[in-house]
């Protein structure tokens, strides 16, 4: 393998685990205003102005999430794949390894906070 | 309010302790005769090195893609352990875990504990004779490239039927743990690509170290309580392409759909046939 591509692949493994870092820490925050924006909706009575703004603002939260989840969901796989085929170092590998694994299990947790949705009464 | 409405809503609310005593029996019992408390979980295992085709072959036994209409979509690596049903009788799970090494330890440790439990009673090992989808990256910045496309297509190749082994080796002591009748399909996928190699192929798994070790577990489990099919075919008909577009193989001229769906009826029909050898018929 020729240098070009060695440091090709080292610049990737520091990239890939200062973003993996970056959004694993970032969606903790989602799964907490998530749970914060339904128990407010669940609780504003039915039909008032403030159920209406809250509801509002949980769906964006919710479709928000689905547009980040979506390219996190990539970002995975391409680490996946380059940690699976790619020369990585051992340090590296290890890294990459633990911040991949701590990204999907938020990135699971918080699909699965998302999808619970809203009783049928807040999602009317 | 609860009294308004025709005689019979009137008469389910004035019984309404009754009727969900009712209803709370006919669902344990309709719980219970899905999955019998004496009678081991019912679970298909599909397993394999990452990029082979097993979520391709779980849409397929659950009916989530038909081999007919549906177009092949690209290599979409699965992060997490996938459940499906076998579309034939929805009572059997089928577990799909994805198959990348790094994500081995996390996620097949406690499916292994599970087939040496005899929770599986039959395993689905997909292999593609070394064919493992590159997914989004580049073959050049594969730890085998040393500049010759050719060259690395073949120690690639190599080094993925080794890896097709090491799957069975790492699987071979739970079956042989479980004291439960079980089969195992070997499903070599991926046809279109080596279609001109067919009986080459067949013997790789046949003959070598990957049925030295199907003859291992046969040995030790008894003819009576094990048995092994294998299954070439293919599920898709794809180019081997890399995810950002590098053509590595193609498939092999005339291979065409009738030969993949005669594919995937091969395999369901030797899913019937080792599920009926399975209730002793």
């Amino acid at each position: 393998m020729n240098d070009a591509i060695c440091s090709e692949n080292r610049r990737f493994a520091e990239t890939a685990a200062s973003l993996l870092k970056e959004y694993s820490s970032k969606l903790e925050p989602i799964q907490k205003h998530m749970r914060q924006l339904r128990d407010e909706v669940e609780k504003a009575s039915f039909g008032s102005p403030e159920f209406h703004v809250v509801q509002q603002e949980y769906f964006a939260l919710q479709q928000s999430f689905h547009t980040l989840g979506a390219s996190l969901r990539t970002l995975a796989q391409r680490v996946s794949q380059f940690l699976e085929h790619a020369d990585v170092d051992d340090v590296s590998r290890l890294e990459l390894e633990v911040r991949l694994h701590e990204l999907e299990g938020k990135l699971h947790q918080t699909e699965m906070i998302v999808n619970v949705g809203l009783s049928a009464h807040a999602s009317a | 309010m609860c009294e308004q409405g025709g005689p019979v809503v009137q008469w389910l609310w004035r019984n309404k302790d009754w009727v969900l005593d009712r209803v709370k029996e006919i669902r344990e019992w309709l719980v219970s005769s899905r999955n019998p408390p004496d009678q081991p979980g019912s679970s298909l295992l599909i397993i394999g090195p990452g990029g082979v085709g097993k979520s391709t072959a779980a849409r397929i036994l659950s009916g989530n893609y038909d081999p007919l209409l549906d177009m092949p979509g690209e290599y979409d690596e699965s992060l997490k352990i996938e459940h499906y049903s076998l579309k034939d009788d929805p009572a059997v799970g089928l577990v799909v875990p994805p198959g990348q090494k790094h994500r081995r330890d996390p996620t097949w440790n406690d499916i292994e504990s599970s087939l040496s439990a005899g929770e599986y009673h039959g395993i689905i090992l997909v292999c593609s004779y070394g064919y493992h989808s590159l997914g989004l990256i580049s073959y050049k910045h594969h730890h085998l490239y040393a500049g010759d496309d050719q060259a690395f297509l073949r120690s690639y190749l190599d080094a993925s039927r080794a890896e097709e082994v090491n799957v069975l080796q790492r699987l071979s002591p739970h079956i042989k743990a479980s004291d439960r009748k079980c089969w195992l399909v070997t499903l070599v996928t991926k046809q279109d690509l080596w279609w001109n190699d067919n009986q080459q192929v067949e013997r790789h798994y046949r003959e070598g170290p990957y049925a030295d070790q199907i003859g291992e577990i046969a040995d030790h489990k008894g003819r009576s309580n094990f048995r092994h099919e294998l299954i070439l075919g293919s599920l898709v008909i794809r180019n081997f392409v890399t995810g950002v577009g590098e053509r590595l193989a193609e498939t092999v001229a005339g291979y065409d759909q009738q030969y993949r769906v005669s594919s995937v009826r091969r395999l369901w029909e030797s899913l019937d046939a080792l599920r009926q050898w399975e209730a002793g018929s």
